[in-house]
C-alpha cells in the first residue's frame, strides 16, 4: 500500500468521521470498512476517533463510540488494544458529559462488552473494563442518591424528532440569559464591537424566534450553539476568577460544560451534589449556569448598594468616620498590610497546652491534700460542684503532669524521677510494640506472633503475686513467661518437665520457605520466631523425629498417653512414638 | 491518569466539637465498628486519659467520652450513629470531690479506703468503680483493688464470675471486659491478673446462699493480698456491686455480707434522692464511717436485657478471641466424655416445698452429654477431677471452656479452651450462660 494510499485513507476517514452528527449505520459501516481494510492505519484511526470522542459535543459523542464499539467487534485486534488504552478515561468523561438517556445506552453498550468473545475471552483489557464497571456502580449508587423529582426536560436533540422537547420559550429563556451576561460584560468593557455585535445578534434571533414556527431541527441547532456560547463564556468568566481571586463561594461548583474543557475532580464532585436539586446530574440542559447568574446579579446588587451609598453621602445622610477613628486607622493601614510579612501562630492546641500547663503548675503550687482538712468523705462536700479546692486540685490529674505519652496517653510529671519512669515508659511500648509486630520483616507473608490468654492464678498464687511482674519495666518478658500455669499444682517433676519442653527449639531449617511447621498431633502451626540471643530464627516448643516437626509437649503427652494406654488414641499409633527420644529430651 | 473519586456517604468522617465539660456519649450496635480520634483537647473516657491523635476502636459497648478541656474528636462508623453531647460538669465535679476525699484517707493511713458502691440499675455504678480506680492511678502509682460482684457483668473475665483485680496501669477503654488478663505475649497496654470466682448462674435469686459464699471465697483471697500487698492496701477497694433489685434489700443480708467480708468503711450510694443513703445509713450506722450519695450522670444509657445479653456475647466473645488490637487465639481441643467431670449449682426454681431443707450451696454431678453442656460455658477449676467434691466451695476459677460440640453416639465432644494445652483434668462447674459461635 503506497503513503498516498493511506493519507487518502485517513482523510476519508477523517471526513467521514465528521460527518457523524447523528445515529447513522450507512457510516458507522463505512467507517468500520475503511479500518478493517487499513489496519496498517490503526493507530491513526484510534487517534482520530478519540481525538472526535474528547472534542466533539456531548450529543454526538455516543455515535462516535458506536464506531469505536463496531470497529471493534468487527476488526477485533489491533484495534481493541489501542482503544483498551484509554478507553476507560474516555468512558467515564464521556458518561459524566451526556444526559441520562445516553448514560443508559453506553452502560448498555458496555454491557455487550462484558460478553466474552467466542474465543472466550473479553473484548477488552480486563482492568480498563474493571474500572468502567467500578465507576459506573459508584456512578449509579451516587445517582440514585441525589435523584430528586424525575429529571427536568432532557433536550434529546441527537434523536430526531424528539428535539421538539426544546421548546421555543425554554430557548428565549436562554438566550435572555446570555443577552444580560453580554450586557453585563459591554458595561466594563463598553468600546468591544465585538461583544456590541453580539448583543445585535442575540436581540436578532429572539425576534426570529418570536416570529415563526421553526423546525425542530432548527430549534436544536439554535441550542446547541447557544450552548457552546455560553460554554466559553463560561470559560473567560472562569478565567477572569482567576486572575482576580475572587473568594466566590460556588466557584468550585462550575461545571465546565465544553467539551474541551476538562473534567477536573473537584468540579466535577463539586457539581454532583450542587447540581443535584437540578435534577440531572450534567444533563444538557443550561442549568449549569445558575451559580453564575447568580453571581452575575450579586454583582448587581453590589453597584446599586455603592450608588445609593454615594447617594447618600451627597446628601450628607452618611455619618462619617473622623481622622482619628479606628475605622480610618484601619483603612489607612489595610493597603500596608502584607500577608506574606505575616508570622503564622503555632496551632490552637499548643497555645492551649502552653497556657494550660502554666495555669497548672500555678494552680497546684503549695497544694498539700494531706493537709487540707475541707477534703472529707461527706456528703457536704462531695456534692459541691464547685469547689475552690477541687477546682485547683483537677490540674494533679492533668496538666500538672504535663508530659503526655502520645501512645497510651499516661502522663508524666516534670521531675527527675518522673522524667525516668517516662523514658522507661517509653521504652517498654517500643519494645512491645516489636514484639507485637513480630516477624513480620524477615518473611515474605506477613505473620503476627500468635498468643493467647493464659489460665488465671489459684486464690495462693494471687494473694503472692506482685503487680511489680506486670508492670515493671525494665526487664522484657513482663509477666507472661513467670506465669505459673495451674500446671503448678501438678507433681513439681511435671511443671519442671514441660517447662524444659517448652524451651526446646528448633533453628529453623533453610528449606523451610514459609518459616512454619505444622504440628502432626494438635494440627497447629506455629511460625518461627526471631530468637535475639541466639541470632537465629526458631521453632519454640518443637522437636524433630525423623524428618517430622513435632511440638515437644504435643509429643510427650502423646507419647505417654500411649505408653500408659497402648488402647487409646489409636490415630496416633502410626506415628510410632518414642518415649525414649524424651529420656534424650529432657537431659 | 486521574480519577474521579466518589466519595463513600456511609465512611465519611464526622468531627464533633466538645466544649468544656460536655460528655459525647454513643451507643455502639454489636455488630459494627466506631472509630474515634482526639484531634485536640484532652477527653477521657470514664477517667482514662485518651492519647491525641491515636485511633481508638469500640465495638458492641456504650461509650462515653468526656471533654477535660475543649477537644475535637474524630468519628466514623459504617452504621448510623446518633451520638448525644450533654453537658456532665457537676457529676465529674462531684466524682473528683469523690476522688480527692478518697485519696487523704490515702495518705493519711497505711489502710486506704475499701469503698462499696452501690445503687439500682443504671445509676452509674461500674462507670464510677472505674473513675475512681483510673484517676487513684493518675494521681500517684497507686494500684487500687477493683472488685466485681456483679456476677451478670464480665470485668476482665466472663459473665457468671466475680473478680477481684488489682489495677495497676491503664484499663484499656477498648475492651468490653475492662482490659486483657494476663496473656502469653506482648499487648498494647499491661495486662491485669485477676482472682475469678465463679457464681455460675444468671440471677441471684436463684441461689442467694451460693453468691454469698461466693463472695466470702473471693474476700478471703482479698483479704489476703492485702496482707502481703502493702501498696495494694493503701491504695484501697473499690467495690462494683449488682443493681439493688438483685439483692435482698429486706434485711440487706448481701450488702451486709459484702461490708463485713470486706471490711467496707465507706458506701457510695448512686441514687437520684436521700432516701437510700438514709436507710442503708440506719442500717449499717455502727459499721460505717462515711455513706456519700452521688447523683446519677445525666448522660447515662440504660442497659435494658437485650443490650445486657449483647453485651455478654461480646464479652464472652472477647475472653477467647480479644479485641481487633489484641488478636487472640483459642484452641479447640477433643476429648472423650470420660475425661470430664462437670458439677452444676444449685437452683432454688428447682426445688418445691422442702426448699428451706436443702443446702443450695452443694454442687451435684452431671452427666456429660449434650442436651446438659451443648454450647454451654463451663469454668474449670483448680480442683482435681478426683478430690472430693466439697472442695468445690473454695475453688479458683483458672478458666472458662465452651463446649462448641457435643456428639452423644461417639460419647465425644469438643471444647474451646483459651489456652493450648489438653483438656485439664481438673472438676468443672457447669455454668448458665451460653454462646453459639
Amino acid at each position: 500500500m503506497s503513503s498516498e494510499d493511506g493519507s487518502n485513507a485517513l482523510e476519508e476517514f477523517k471526513t467521514t468521521l465528521d460527518g457523524l452528527t447523528f445515529n447513522s449505520r450507512p457510516i458507522i459501516t463505512t467507517l468500520t470498512q475503511l479500518a478493517e481494510e487499513h489496519m496498517s492505519l490503526a493507530q491513526e484511526f484510534v487517534g482520530l476517533i478519540e481525538n472526535r470522542l474528547e472534542k466533539c459535543v456531548p450529543s454526538q459523542k455516543l455515535f462516535t463510540f458506536y464506531v469505536m464499539d463496531s470497529i471493534c467487534k468487527n476488526a477485533g485486534s489491533p484495534y481493541t488494544i489501542y482503544f483498551s488504552k484509554n478507553l476507560h478515561k474516555l468512558f467515564r468523561k464521556t458518561y459524566l458529559l451526556v444526559d441520562n438517556q445516553t448514560r443508559t445506552k453506553m452502560i448498555s453498550m458496555f454491557k455487550t462488552w462484558m460478553v466474552p468473545l467466542p474465543a472466550g475471552d473479553l473484548m477488552f483489557d480486563h482492568s480498563s473494563l474493571n474500572s468502567i464497571e467500578n465507576f459506573l456502580i459508584k456512578a449509579s449508587a451516587l445517582h440514585q442518591k441525589s435523584a430528586t423529582p424525575p429529571a427536568i426536560q432532557q433536550h434529546t436533540a441527537h434523536n430526531g424528532p424528539a428535539g421538539s422537547n426544546i421548546t421555543v420559550k425554554s430557548l428565549l429563556s436562554d438566550i435572555d440569559k446570555l443577552a444580560l451576561i453580554t450586557q453585563s460584560k459591554l458595561v466594563s468593557t463598553p468600546d468591544d464591537a465585538k461583544l456590541q455585535a453580539k448583543v445585535a445578534i442575540l436581540k436578532q434571533l429572539r425576534q426570529e424566534l418570536q416570529k415563526e414556527r421553526l423546525a425542530p431541527e432548527f430549534l436544536s441547532q439554535v441550542h446547541q450553539q447557544l450552548k457552546q456560547i455560553f460554554a466559553q463564556e463560561h470559560q473567560q468568566q472562569q478565567q477572569q476568577q482567576q486572575q482576580q481571586q475572587l473568594p466566590l463561594q460556588n466557584n468550585s461548583q462550575f461545571l465546565p460544560p465544553s467539551s474541551q474543557g476538562s473534567v477536573n475532580n473537584d468540579m466535577s464532585r463539586g457539581s454532583l451534589q450542587a447540581n443535584g436539586n437540578n435534577g440531572s446530574m450534567f444533563g444538557g440542559s443550561l442549568q449549569f449556569n445558575a451559580p453564575f447568574l447568580n453571581q452575575l446579579t450579586n454583582s448587581n446588587r453590589l453597584n446599586k448598594l455603592s450608588s445609593l451609598v454615594n447617594m447618600l453621602r451627597e446628601k450628607e445622610l452618611l455619618h462619617e468616620p473622623g481622622e482619628a477613628s479606628i475605622t480610618t486607622l484601619a483603612a489607612k493601614l489595610e493597603p500596608e498590610f502584607d500577608s506574606s510579612k505575616t508570622v503564622q501562630l503555632p496551632s490552637y492546641s499548643l497555645l492551649q497546652d502552653i497556657l494550660g500547663d502554666l495555669e497548672a503548675q500555678r494552680q497546684t503550687q503549695n497544694l498539700d491534700i494531706l493537709n487540707a482538712s475541707v477534703l472529707q468523705l461527706s456528703q457536704q462536700f462531695v456534692l459541691n460542684d464547685n469547689h475552690p479546692i477541687t477546682e485547683k486540685l483537677v490540674h494533679f490529674l492533668y496538666r500538672a503532669k504535663p508530659n503526655k505519652c502520645s501512645i497510651c496517653g499516661k502522663r508524666f510529671g516534670n521531675t527527675l524521677e518522673e522524667k525516668e519512669l517516662e523514658i522507661q515508659h517509653l521504652d517498654w511500648h517500643f519494645r512491645v510494640n516489636k514484639k507485637i509486630k513480630g516477624i513480620q520483616s524477615n518473611t515474605t507473608t506477613s505473620t503476627k506472633v500468635i498468643q493467647s490468654r493464659n489460665w488465671y492464678l489459684d486464690e495462693n498464687q494471687w494473694a503472692d503475686f506482685k503487680e511489680e511482674d506486670i508492670i515493671a519495666t525494665d526487664i522484657d518478658t513482663g509477666a507472661a513467661e513467670q506465669q505459673p500455669t495451674f500446671a503448678n499444682n501438678r507433681e513439681d517433676s511435671t511443671d519442671a518437665i514441660y517447662t524444659k519442653l517448652r524451651n526446646k527449639y528448633i533453628v529453623v531449617p533453610d528449606y523451610a520457605t514459609d518459616m512454619k511447621f505444622q504440628c502432626p498431633i494438635c494440627t497447629e502451626s506455629t511460625y518461627g520466631k526471631y530468637d535475639e540471643d541466639l541470632g537465629e530464627w526458631i521453632w519454640s516448643n518443637c522437636v524433630q523425629v525423623g524428618d517430622k516437626f513435632f511440638h515437644a509437649t504435643c509429643y510427650y503427652e502423646a507419647a505417654k498417653s500411649q505408653q500408659s494406654n497402648t488402647s487409646s488414641s489409636p490415630s496416633f499409633q502410626n506415628l510410632q512414638l518414642d518415649l525414649g527420644i524424651f529420656n534424650e529430651l529432657l537431659q | 491518569m486521574e480519577f474521579v473519586e466518589f466519595s463513600e456517604v456511609s465512611e465519611t468522617t464526622k468531627t464533633s466539637s466538645l466544649p468544656q465539660g460536655h460528655e459525647w456519649t454513643v451507643q455502639v450496635p454489636a455488630g459494627s465498628k466506631l472509630t474515634v480520634i482526639v484531634k485536640y483537647g484532652i477527653a477521657e473516657i470514664l477517667g482514662t486519659e485518651l492519647a491525641n491523635d491515636v485511633p481508638y476502636t469500640f465495638q458492641g459497648v456504650i461509650v462515653n467520652i468526656y471533654a477535660i478541656e475543649r477537644s475535637m474528636i474524630e468519628w466514623k462508623c459504617l452504621e448510623e450513629l446518633e451520638p448525644k453531647v450533654s453537658e456532665n460538669k457537676s457529676y465529674h465535679a462531684y466524682i473528683y470531690n469523690l476522688n480527692f476525699a478518697l485519696e487523704r484517707l490515702r495518705l493519711s493511713s497505711f489502710n486506704g479506703p475499701r469503698v462499696l458502691i452501690v445503687g439500682n440499675a443504671s445509676t452509674g455504678k461500674s462507670s464510677l468503680a472505674q473513675m475512681l480506680c483510673s484517676y487513684a492511678l493518675k494521681i500517684r502509682h497507686y494500684q487500687p483493688l477493683l472488685v466485681n460482684l456483679n456476677p451478670q457483668d464480665g470485668v476482665f473475665s466472663l459473665p457468671g464470675s466475680i473478680t477481684a483485680t488489682p489495677i495497676s496501669e491503664l484499663l484499656d477503654v477498648e475492651s468490653s471486659i475492662w482490659g486483657q488478663s494476663i496473656t502469653t505475649g506482648a499487648t498494647k497496654l499491661h495486662n491485669k491478673q485477676p482472682l475469678v470466682k465463679n457464681y455460675g448462674l444468671e440471677n441471684i435469686r436463684d441461689n442467694r446462699p451460693l453468691y454469698l459464699s461466693t463472695i466470702t471465697q473471693l474476700a478471703s483471697g482479698v483479704q489476703q493480698r492485702l496482707k502481703n500487698d502493702p501498696i495494694v492496701r493503701r491504695s484501697g477497694v473499690i467495690i462494683d456491686t449488682p443493681k439493688l433489685s438483685h439483692l435482698d434489700t429486706e434485711d440487706w443480708s448481701e450488702v451486709g455480707h459484702m461490708i463485713e467480708q470486706f471490711d467496707i468503711n465507706a458506701i457510695v450510694v448512686c441514687a437520684e434522692s436521700d432516701d437510700l443513703a438514709i436507710e442503708l445509713s440506719e442500717v449499717f450506722r455502727t459499721k460505717i464511717g462515711s455513706i456519700v450519695r452521688i447523683p446519677p450522670p445525666g448522660s447515662i444509657i440504660a442497659i435494658d436485657d437485650i443490650m445486657r445479653r449483647a453485651l455478654q456475647r461480646v464479652q464472652i466473645r472477647e475472653y477467647f478471641y480479644g479485641t481487633t488490637e489484641t488478636v487472640l487465639s483459642p484452641y479447640t481441643m477433643g476429648a472423650g466424655f470420660e475425661e470430664l467431670t462437670v458439677f452444676r449449682p444449685r437452683n432454688i426454681s428447682e426445688y418445691g416445698e422442702d426448699k428451706k431443707d436443702v443446702d443450695l450451696t452443694v454442687f451435684d454431678k452431671i452427666e456429660v452429654n449434650s442436651s446438659n453442656l451443648q454450647h454451654a460455658i463451663i469454668a474449670i477449676t483448680n480442683i482435681s477431677r478426683k478430690e472430693s467434691q466439697d472442695k468445690l466451695n473454695t475453688a479458683s476459677i483458672i478458666g472458662y471452656g465452651l463446649i462448641t460440640e457435643v456428639n452423644d453416639s461417639k460419647k465425644k465432644l469438643r471444647v474451646l479452651l483459651p489456652v493450648p494445652s489438653r483438656i485439664p483434668d481438673r472438676a468443672m462447674i457447669l455454668t448458665e450462660y451460653r454462646y453459639l459461635e
